[in-house]
């Protein structure tokens, strides 16, 4: 008994309740809902086949093992049928009590050999696959750990992340089973009809009558019952996806009595979910009766003419004994697996093909942000950030940064003010070299950052983001991120500087506390806390920070600031600003709007320049005073 | 990491304690098919049949095969040994009735066989469909209905997976593994009754390797299970690690710690694979070990049956019976094999799945339960109100303890409150974060109950007003905007799905969103959530305000609702809501001075209790903490920093 539903249902597990941010609107669209809008099969592409059985090569021994031993175990099905008919004709007929016992050690040697045949294809054809899948999930992790932003930028989690885990598993599949299934089930329809065949050439045609229906028939209800599970799929996640809406929002549901028709609204999702598997299950039914009747009325054709010849013997070939008509009876049920297996695994290439394709097109992506061949480590550097006539776009034609120059010296904060889409995010993340610039040039004590080794470059560079991403590890593991190998005195040291030690050292388990899943178990204001301290233990020459905007208790946001200060010292800071506060602060401001620098300077001199800026900062004073 | 827990199994015998007994549990778990009595009866019946036939059918082949064959051994002996190369010819008349009976019989009950299949998945399905249904409504209608202290114990995973999960295991239990159970033992009665009717010695020894096969499975599924759990939990930290690397690649790059992530991940992937391969070694060796087993057994039965045919004791046919049914046999022992498993993950799911369902409400309608007066203005009334939460589970604790609520409670967050709010006034609370001042306002709707004293609106004891009539009149928009997947005007019309379109943009005007809304594509249309556009903080807040103004409640409760709307916005909600709540009463709470200056009361909380009440500019001048507060606590929007440490230092 199959059960539709269950395997999407209990696949998904914990994708949808981990990206529910409290205040968020509702995101319930895990992976595996995201992978529901991907295609699940395409046409059999010969060179895409190939791929995906080129990573078996390292493995080809244990592989070229696993084959035979899995062919071994289809030959050695047609032995026991040939071995119960000697029995019956020869032995029993001939009252020969020792051919029998031979008969029988024969039949329990060839069980023998299939016990190390089938160990053969679980240990040497599954191992295989999972040093495959190995290999194939580190190139995959590897390639997206190099990807260039812009792909990211383009590409939504659940999708890489499907990439590395249920695509890669589709695969595999495939490519191990492909072969020794296709091969053995060759071997027992060649062999079996060549037994039947030499047994009684008429009882043969009848039987193969019916390898030919049987596959039709498999794959007619595959192909039909298709929609029906897309339906399946589509209400399984449509259900989770309310389920989990209304438990993000059952508190603004009680406070607004909506319970009587929320559940109403989801017991309609229910019944529609209960007809589509209904209408799976009537697919399962209808084939499975189509198979039934078959093999059933091909057994039955069997029985009467064989029994016909047997009885009337009047037959031109002469009479049929009773071993033989055993052992005909047991091959032709030998046939029909493999047939009935045709169907399924046909449907898994195709399933193998859709995921192929967009595992080795993420694979072909070239990372557009590479190290030069001849690139260099960067020395430690003093902090000099120099912009020459910079261009940027994301997308070919539509510009985001227009010749952008401007120098910054060791040392100093730049602040960059401006609209939401005027390009300020862009300069920090052409900065990190998270993209490459698309004309100009930016320089590090007067080096293209395009010359020298990312790693060695970014090692200098600290990034502080506004949604303070941290791993999912403790605080102090957090804190050495970038540095694995200080001690926990020294982490401890720099918190105390800051004036964090307080507030991790109050922490539940204190340093060591999880930090959870995206953070969870902290509030917003301890994660801008460590992302800080982190940042400090990295101890950059530039530091580039996008100003978190989320609100935090007033407490909290002291002791931000005061940390902030502290990391401030001694380094460049390129920050984009969202509070007055910080921009004041700032050793100089950069105005820009639609990609092109404005004005630039120190607050008081920008005020006093009455232009853009004055105006952005007169509408701040202006609200509070009404 | 997620499934860490599983890592530290002491052994391999991972049955855990369960709180109730196998027998009560199952009960427990067949109850859930009470309802559906008769789909069970008609499903029992379909798998029943199915297995009959087959049993029927494979005696009728033997016995067609016995038929045949006296009929030729007859025909021979008749003919002679003097005559061997004459052609005897039986009547032909008589051949003809053999086989029609033997090959037509067979034709009939196999083809009955497929009939029968072709309901069998659907008639399984309608009761498995309907006992899911059952479940997921009865989670629903609990989970919506759980008080916020239940809301704060659970993680909304932990309740999806009940939802999900936990009643698929359930589903899992009662429509598959107990009808295997039932397929199993029915088959194996009429495979007994078979075998012996035909010959009991030879039945015996075809039954002697099932009691170790039987042990084998046991034993091998038994460990597998411990190394499938191993793999799998070693799968999902293999998988979220992929997931950090994906959102954190900014972190990562800026850090430059790209060949420490490739080695984490490849360790971790290795680990995969090692944890694999014990699986495959129990599959390649033991199980595959039990199921050779059996078919080697049938040498000794083909040696046993030849024997005993050569003895004149038994029919050639029948060992052709013999050997059908235990392969059957051997198919069944293998499918059990996955029962007992079934059975420990569906009683670990009931038991969670009870402790959610079974829970007493702690707060729910009293039996007597009141509307509120309908001439009631939204007068509200603390007396002596005093609260403390319930203590927060362990991070680690299971759904079942945090389904507990007796864990004892934590220090009382509101003390001895005693406050009056006439009808129409609009009192702001301000305090230090944690000083309880959304808890107090929690206590209104009811989403907690007070441990002492009592909170009443209009006169009446919130605890003996209905529930959903209360709630109707309290609009609340919480310091946390949460929409729903929808359109903008859905989402304001959440709490009155019947408002007309004009009401439902008069709310929107008034929460200053009309303009915004009216600007995008699809205005009032227009879909949020996953798919649809993204809306700013500030705006979600403003939808959010208007949802709560379209209820036209007695008491409008903003709890910090402004925080992302920018100040000068803020204001023109504020003027609009004057009108809106003239005769009306509104609590804020806030945390800008402007907003604080424009109440009509400022009630200041501190540490629980009501540290001062008073009109802004009295309390400025007369209460020092609220002066220290508004300097350090509330935020200024630049221009007011200087006016607040001026009038302080002066």
């Amino acid at each position: 008994m199959t059960s539709p539903g269950q395997s999407t249902e209990t696949g998904r597990k914990k994708a949808p309740a981990a990206n529910t941010a409290p205040g968020a609107t509702c995101q319930v669209d895990g992976p595996i809902v995201r992978q529901q809008n991907e295609v699940h099969m395409r046409p059999f592409q010969w060179p895409l086949f190939k791929r995906i059985m080129s990573y078996l090569k390292p493995h080809w021994p244990m592989y070229s093992v696993g084959v035979i031993a899995a062919i071994s175990v289809h030959g050695l099905n047609l032995i026991p049928p040939m071995l119960v008919r000697e029995a019956i004709n020869v032995n029993v007929e001939e009252n020969d009590i020792d051919g029998l016992i031979v008969t029988g050690c024969l039949y329990a040697a060839t069980m023998l050999l299939f016990y190390f045949a089938a160990m053969g294809v679980h240990w040497c054809l599954r191992l295989c696959a999972e040093y495959a899948l190995r290999d194939m999930r580190q190139s995959v992790f590897d390639k997206i750990q190099g990807l260039d932003m812009a792909t990211f930028d383009r590409t939504p989690v659940g999708k890489l992340i499907t990439r590395g885990s249920s695509d890669l598993m589709t695969m595999t599949h495939v490519q191990i089973h492909i072969l020794p299934e296709m091969l053995g089930g060759l071997i027992t329809l060649v062999g079996a009809y060549w037994l039947m065949f030499s047994l009684d050439w008429r009882l043969f045609l009848v039987s193969v009558v019916a390898s030919p229906i049987l596959y039709f028939a498999s794959s007619t209800f595959r192909k039909r019952a298709r929609p029906a599970w897309r339906r399946v799929r589509r209400d399984v996640s449509r259900l989770t996806a309310n389920v989990a809406e209304m438990i993000s929002g059952v508190r603004v549901v009680q406070a607004f009595a909506r319970e009587d028709n929320n559940l109403g609204r989801f017991d309609d999702l229910n019944l529609l979910f209960c007809r589509s598997n209904m209408r799976v299950a009537r697919y399962q039914g209808l084939y499975l009766m189509s198979i039934e009747t078959v093999a059933v009325v091909s057994l039955a054709v069997l029985l009467a003419w064989g029994g016909w010849m047997t009885i009337s013997a009047a037959g031109a070939g002469g009479t049929m004994q009773v071993g033989t008509m055993m052992a005909f009876l047991m091959l032709a049920q030998l046939t029909f697996e493999p047939v009935r297996r045709m169907a399924p695994m046909y449907n898994h290439v195709l399933h193998a093909m859709a995921s192929a394709e967009r595992v080795f097109s993420l694979l072909d992506t070239p990372s557009r942000v590479a190290d030069k061949e001849d690139a260099v480590d960067i020395p430690r550097i003093s902090g000099a950030v120099s912009f020459q006539h910079v261009n940027f776009e994301y997308i070919p034609g539509q510009p985001v940064l227009h010749d952008v120059s401007f120098e910054v010296k060791p040392g100093e904060t730049l602040a960059l003010v401006g609209h939401t889409g005027c390009g300020k995010t862009t300069i920090l993340s052409l900065l990190n070299r998270f993209y490459d610039v698309t004309g100009g040039r930016i320089l590090l004590d007067g080096i293209d950052i395009r010359d020298v080794t990312q790693e060695s470059m970014q090692k200098q560079t600290g990034l502080i983001l506004q949604e303070n991403f941290l791993f999912n590890q403790s605080v102090m593991e957090n804190l050495k991120y970038a540095r694995p190998d200080v001690s926990d005195e020294y982490v401890m040291q720099v918190c105390r500087q800051l004036g964090c030690h307080d507030i991790f050292s109050r922490l539940p388990q204190g340093y060591w506390s999880q930090v959870g899943e995206r953070g969870d178990n902290l509030s917003a204001g301890q994660r801008q806390l460590v992302s800080i301290c982190r940042a400090m233990v990295a101890d950059p020459r530039i530091l580039v920070m996008d100003e978190a905007t989320s609100s935090v208790d007033t407490g909290t946001e002291l002791t931000i600031q005061y940390a902030l200060d502290r990391l401030f010292e001694q380094r460049t800071v390129f920050i984009v600003a969202h509070r007055l506060s910080t921009v004041r602060k700032a050793d100089e401001i950069l105005v820009m709007e639609e990609g092109r620098v404005l004005e630039r300077g120190a607050h008081d001199e920008l005020i006093r320049m009455d232009g853009t800026y004055a105006r952005l900062h007169e509408q701040f004073m202006k609200v509070d005073n009404e | 990491m997620p499934a860490s827990k599983d890592d530290s199994f002491p052994d391999r015998s991972v049955e855990r304690n369960f709180e109730n007994s196998l027998l009560q549990d199952l009960r427990g778990l067949l109850s859930f098919l009470k309802p559906f009595k008769r789909e069970m009866a008609l499903a029992l019946l379909v798998v029943g049949s199915v297995n009959f036939l087959w049993v029927a059918m494979n005696t009728l082949v033997g016995k067609g095969l016995d038929a045949y064959f006296k009929r030729s051994g007859d025909a021979e002996e008749v003919a002679g040994e003097a005559a061997k190369d004459v052609v005897v010819v039986v009547d032909p008349q008589e051949a003809m009735v053999v086989v029609a009976i033997i090959a037509g019989g067979y034709a009939a009950l196999g083809l009955a066989r497929a009939l029968l299949m072709r309901y069998r998945e659907p008639v399984v399905m309608t009761l498995a469909m309907n006992l899911l249904r059952s479940l997921r409504i009865r989670l629903y209608e609990k989970v919506q209905a759980l008080s916020f202290s239940y809301l704060d114990r659970l993680t909304s995973g932990q309740i999806i997976e009940r939802a999900t999960g936990d009643v698929n295991r359930i589903r899992m239990f009662l429509t598959t593994t107990c009808f295997q159970v039932f397929d199993a033992i029915m088959f194996a009665i009429l495979a007994l009754i078979v075998m012996f009717y035909f010959s009991p010695l030879l039945a015996a020894v075809t039954l002697i390797p099932y009691p170790f096969i039987c042990i084998m499975y046991a034993k091998g599924s038994g460990r597998l299970r411990y190394h499938m759990r191993r793999a799998r939990s070693q799968v999902d930290v293999m998988t979220s690690q992929l997931s950090e690397t994906i959102s954190g690649v900014k972190v990562i790059r800026s850090f430059g710690r790209h060949e420490q992530e490739k080695e984490r991940y490849q360790g971790t992937v290795q680990e995969v694979l090692a944890r694999v391969k014990p699986i495959f070694k129990i599959r390649a060796i033991v199980l595959n070990g039990a199921y050779v087993i059996t078919r080697m057994w049938v040498a000794a039965v083909l040696i046993v049956g030849g024997w005993m045919i050569m003895q004149g004791r038994l029919a050639p046919g029948t060992i052709y019976i013999f050997m059908s049914f235990m392969m059957m046999l051997l198919m069944r022992a293998q499918m059990l094999m996955e029962a007992g498993d079934s059975t420990q993950e569906a009683r670990a799911a009931l038991e969670r799945v009870q402790a959610l369902i079974e829970s007493p409400n702690d707060v729910e309608d009293a039996p007597d339960a009141v509307d509120l007066p309908a001439e009631g203005k939204g007068e509200i009334v603390f007396e002596n109100v005093s609260f403390a939460y319930i203590r927060p589970p362990a991070p680690e604790a299971d759904v079942v303890e945090r389904m507990d609520l007796h864990q004892g409670r934590g220090p009382a967050a509101v003390r001895n409150v005693n406050l009056r709010i006439a009808p129409g006034e609009t009192v702001a609370l301000v305090g230090p974060t944690g000083s309880g001042k959304s808890t107090i306002i929690n206590l209104l709707p009811r989403f907690y109950d007070p441990t002492e004293g009592r909170v009443l609106i209009d006169g009446v004891d919130v605890r003996q007003a209905r529930l959903a009539n209360l709630r109707r009149h309290i609009g609340i928009v919480f310091q946390e905007t949460f929409l729903f997947r929808g359109t903008i005007a859905e989402n304001i019309a959440y709490g009155r799905p019947d408002a007309s379109s004009s009401e439902i943009e008069a709310a929107a005007r008034m929460a200053a969103a009309e303009k915004f809304i009216k600007d995008m594509s699809q205005g009032f249309d227009t879909g949020i959530g996953e798919r649809g556009v993204s809306l700013s903080g500030g705006q979600r807040q403003r939808i959010a305000i208007a949802r709560a103004i379209l209820k036209q409640p007695r008491i409008l409760v903003l709890d910090d609702a402004m925080a992302a709307v920018d100040a000068h916005t803020e204001m023109r909600i504020r003027r609009s809501l004057d009108s809106l709540m003239k005769g009306r009463t509104t609590l804020i709470i806030a945390h800008r001075l402007a907003t604080v200056r424009t109440a009509d009361r400022v009630v200041v909380v501190r540490d629980g209790g009501i540290d001062d009440i008073g009109r802004h500019d009295e309390l400025i001048s007369q209460n020092d903490f609220y002066r220290q507060l508004c300097q350090s606590q509330l935020q200024q929007d630049e221009g007011e920093l200087d006016e607040v440490a001026a009038g302080g230092e002066s």
